[in-house]
């Protein structure tokens, strides 16, 4: 029982053959004769994860993340070095893949059931929560290529999560639940985790990986770049990112891109944005700069509403942001159903230029956003005549004496 | 095997079979439509038409029965020598995608094959209860064939699947393939109507023994132990090196699925 849990690659990667015909790979092993060109999808690999650890895989598209899910899934072995993973273990990989079209969502999940390893008795067993989870209602009974890729995705979800694997392994695939959904599987996948379990979780939403995950890989072209605390490895790959994007003139779409909001109507009860208002438009460095964010609370209690803010530049530098939830504050309550919160700086020390406000309504363990409002309250900085800095910012400062130093440097 | 691969292999069995027959009104019997479909026509050209008989004192309805139980083992070894080559291929999803045992794969046509054969046995024996031709000792002379039919069977699935992989080909060719064994065995004639110059050749065809034992069971209630111990010798071997093919070459196979 100790070992369960423990993920621990040694000198780990995959290498793929590519064959110009299936039959060369027959011919090459009756030959003896090398027929084929190799691609190392993951190389060197070296990782040791406890019980209880979580792992997000960050990366760009090609960088081997599926690759790697699949490897700790078991359903690629490594083609050098070694890769023992032990207790069991789920994986929630690519959409929809060994689901069977023609068959019930019911079918479905005791197949997946059965993939995982659970005798029929438990499977008989654990199929109501399953379906309680996925929250199909009638279509459980639907053949699943009538399902809409959401229904997909939480039928999936649920099998994975339900059978309490040891070690769990979820790919990209939540973001195409809706937000009620999303925010259902990420409660579960903290269960999950809080109950010893180890998560390997992967996401181009480095915002959910942050606050998911406890370190992170960074993967890039088939090695590990940078392996440590998930804050410090996310914020890396997101500065690679930016100096990446800078080059190009378009704007960066901004990872923490908000949700389709489909499922507003059917879970009427998320808290949704209601207004958000700036004390002005026209700053001068030094100005009062208050920021007011009402929203309507929906059927979630008042701790589990918080409201985070980003300023950012017209050339999309982050220029601060923080959240009620960091900042272990709560928000108040106006009216029926409505919270708000004010957030003050007494002094702008921005310099001049063009900014505006991002602001996101997450729940509290923020992982979960349930409405977000992009660019809004455009506001302009200027800069007084006295006031003679350059750049974003103006950071606190002072002139020391010449002879103040030199005594410093003598001690 | 554990349970909870028993498990499995009943899931993917019941949905390999549901699946091809989904939506179809005769379902699973479609397995026993086709091969009945068959029966008619053989017994119809060779029984009716061209007289063939076997031995001087049968009747038509004997040489049905005859007929019908070369067919069966014919159709449980052709289920499987058709699907086994794309078995590989068409489960790509999900060998890629979960962490199923490929080495069950290959189980399923076998599986279908049981299917098939039993539903084929079964109305053979209800055929041979009401025309009074029943023999008591068949069904227990009957097991130890069955079990080398799957034993061939199972050699000829996890030997094609995986060359299937490589050989794309191969399913295009099982067809044919099959007609030409058909016609060079004596499933739906007898021995006795091939001139004697060609009866040597005959004598090489392993399938032609091992329908001789199942009609020497299942019609007159008797056991070739000859047969019987020359076929398990050859189909163990055959078993056996379809298996090391499959270790050998399934890593292989991954790369061009």
């Amino acid at each position: 029982m100790n070992a369960a849990g423990v993920i621990r690659l040694v000198d780990a990667g995959v290498a793929y053959r590519r064959y110009a015909h299936p039959r060369d790979a027959l011919l090459e092993w009756v030959l003896r004769r090398p027929r084929h060109a190799l691609f190392h999808a993951l190389q060197g690999l070296n990782l040791r994860l406890q019980a209880g650890d979580s792992l997000g895989v960050v990366g760009d598209n090609g960088a081997g993340k599926s690759t790697f899910l699949k490897m700790l899934a078991g359903n690629l072995p490594p083609t050098s070095g070694t890769c023992e993973i032990h207790g069991r273990r789920s994986a929630l990989l690519e959409l929809g893949t060994g689901l069977q079209p023609e068959f019930s969502g019911v079918e479905n999940a005791r197949l997946g059931l059965a993939l995982r390893g659970l005798a029929h008795a438990d499977i008989e067993r654990q199929l109501p929560e399953v379906l309680a989870f996925a929250e199909l209602g009638e279509f459980a009974q639907q053949p699943v290529k009538t399902y809409s890729s959401g229904m997909v995705v939480r039928l999936v979800f649920a099998v994975a999560a339900v059978i309490e694997p040891q070690v769990l392994i979820v790919d990209e695939a939540l973001s195409v639940g809706d937000q009620y959904f999303q925010k259902k599987s990420l409660d579960r996948m903290r269960a999950i985790l809080s109950k010893g379990a180890t998560l390997v979780f992967c996401s181009h939403n480095l915002y959910q990986v942050r606050e998911m995950c406890r370190q992170a890989v960074w993967l890039e072209q088939g090695r590990v770049r940078m392996f440590g605390a998930a804050q410090t490895v996310v914020d890396a790959y997101q500065d690679a990112t930016r100096a990446r994007n800078a080059v190009g003139a378009d704007p960066r779409v901004c990872p923490l891109q908000g949700h389709d909001q489909d499922g507003e109507g059917a879970h009427g009860g998320a808290p949704l944005l209601l207004a958000v208002t700036l004390n002005r438009d026209i700053f001068q460095t030094h100005d009062p700069f208050r920021l007011r964010i009402e929203a309507s609370q929906g059927n979630h209690p008042l701790a589990d509403v918080h409201v985070g803010l980003v300023i950012r530049r017209n050339d999309d530098v982050q220029c601060y942001g923080i959240s009620t939830l960091h900042d272990g504050v709560q928000m108040q309550p106006v009216a029926a159903g409505m919270v708000a919160a004010e957030f003050v700086i007494e002094h702008l020390s921005l310099l001049s230029g063009e900014y505006c406000v991002e602001v996101w309504l997450i729940d509290g363990s923020g992982v979960h956003v349930y409405d977000s409002r992009e660019r809004c309250c455009p506001f302009r900085v200027q800069q007084a005549g006295q006031q003679q800095g350059v750049g974003m910012v103006m950071l606190p400062h002072r002139w020391a004496s010449v002879v103040e130093v030199a005594d410093a440097l003598a001690c | 095997m554990n349970a909870a691969t028993l498990t499995l292999l009943g899931q993917l069995l019941r949905h390999d079979l549901r699946e091809r027959y989904a939506g179809t009104a005769l379902g699973v019997f479609w397995l026993l439509a086709q091969p009945l479909f068959m029966l008619l026509v053989y017994a119809l050209v060779f029984g009716e038409i061209l007289q063939l008989r076997v031995g001087a004192a049968t009747d038509s309805a004997q040489f049905t029965a005859w007929l019908f139980t070369g067919l069966t083992v014919f159709n449980a070894l052709g289920e499987v020598l058709t699907r086994a080559p794309s078995i590989l291929t068409e489960r790509r999803e999900l060998l890629l995608n979960s962490p199923l045992q490929p080495a069950l794969l290959p189980l399923l046509p076998v599986g279908s094959s049981l299917v098939l054969e039993g539903l084929s046995v079964g109305l053979l024996l209800l055929w041979l209860l009401l025309q009074g031709q029943w023999q008591p000792l068949g069904l227990l002379f009957y097991l130890p064939f069955l079990l080398l039919r799957v034993v061939f069977s199972l050699a000829f699935a996890y030997g094609l699947a995986v060359l299937g992989v490589f050989l794309r080909d191969l399913r295009q060719m099982m067809p044919p393939l099959l007609t030409v064994l058909l016609l060079i065995s004596p499933i739906v004639y007898p021995l006795q109507v091939v001139p004697e110059v060609f009866q040597a050749w005959f004598a090489w065809n392993p399938l032609a023994y091992l329908v001789a034992g199942y009609r020497a069971a299942l019609l007159e209630g008797q056991f070739l132990w000859q047969a019987f111990a020359g076929l398990l010798g050859l189909a163990s071997g055959l078993l056996g090196a379809a298996l090391w093919l499959f270790q050998r070459l399934l890593l292989r196979a991954r790369y061009v699925l």
